[in-house]
């Protein structure tokens, strides 16, 4: 039996097929059409499961348990939303059950207070912005303002380094940051303010004064 | 308009082009204000700094491992069985 009519697709066809049949071929049960469509997808899974979890080793185990969800759930997958977004959903709950247990409430508090900077009754800052001397171009290949960088986001909590990687690193938009999410957009927007605040306010110390990085 | 103003605006627009009414107004206002103006371009580069950090592509193995995985988990077929049904459509031909 031929339900989704991919049986007679050769190897070679079975890697430009639409994705909709695909799909639709996996959900019927097809070994072959999901195994190409772990094939498309096992990059942009592992990519942001790497972004998101900042490790190897964990950025595999999300990656396998990503797709297992992916296989056991495709039947509920009704094409609403597009695959790549669904995709990214199960990738982020993964890395969000990963999480659950770490100690998060004390950054999450100090993330609170970035919503709105302190400002006087005029709406000015209160306290003076430091400038940035170094553009990104200067600090490009600092070994230790990386390690500063990957600190700055292990501190951000999951929920705020989601978004922030979704946006700014993914290039996904604020709609659809919210759907994978399964937030509103002015919550993925207020996560976004907090999280983008909170990295600048941790490179400030090494891009407002380059001679603390190297004792210049 | 105010600072409070514009930091709420330009974390929301960070990369959009500034070109309606509001917009304009923040830009006099950044035209003006240094604080935001610094603000702006530190946020800016932070986005980038954060964009150039490598991600690496899936390890070696790492496809091997996922489709064992799948098997033992019922996901895929196991070899074996694989084998046979191919061995099947071919006979079937």
């Amino acid at each position: 039996m031929d339900a989704h009519g991919i049986s007679h697709v050769t190897g070679g066809q079975l890697k430009t097929l639409a994705e909709g049949k695909l799909i639709a071929a996996a959900r019927g049960g097809d070994a072959r059409a999901f195994s190409e469509l772990v094939r498309r997808y096992e990059q942009t899974v592992y990519r942001y499961a790497f972004k998101l979890c900042r490790d190897r080793e964990k950025a595999e185990e999300t990656f396998q348990d990503t797709f297992i969800n992916v296989y056991r759930k495709l039947r509920s997958f009704d094409g609403r939303s597009r695959f790549s977004t669904w995709l990214y959903a199960i990738v982020t709950n993964n890395c969000l059950m990963r999480h659950r247990r770490r100690k998060i409430r004390d950054i999450e508090e100090s993330l609170e207070a970035l919503e709105s900077p302190g400002t006087t009754a005029d709406g000015k800052f209160a306290h003076e912005i430091a400038r940035w001397e170094e553009t990104p171009a200067d600090v490009m290949l600092d070994r230790e303002l990386r390690s500063q960088i990957e600190r700055a986001i292990g501190k951000l909590p999951p929920d705020y380094r989601i978004v922030f990687t979704l946006r700014d690193m993914e290039g996904k938009s604020t709609e659809e940051t919210a759907r994978i999410v399964g937030i509103s957009g002015e919550a993925a927007k207020s996560r976004l303010r907090r999280a983008r605040a909170f990295l600048r306010e941790e490179l400030t110390p090494y891009m407002s004064h380059p001679g603390r990085r190297d004792g210049r | 308009m105010k600072c409070s103003d514009v930091y709420r605006h330009i974390c929301d627009n960070l990369d959009q082009r500034l070109g309606t009414r509001r917009c304009r107004e923040i830009r006099r206002h950044l035209g003006a204000c240094p604080d935001c103006r610094a603000y702006l371009e530190s946020l800016k580069a932070t986005v980038v700094l954060y964009r150039s950090l490598p991600a690496p592509p899936l390890p070696k193995g790492a496809h091997d491992r996922l489709i064992r995985a799948l098997r033992e988990s019922g996901c895929l077929p196991t070899q074996a069985a694989g084998t046979r049904r191919a061995h099947s459509r071919r006979a079937q031909k």
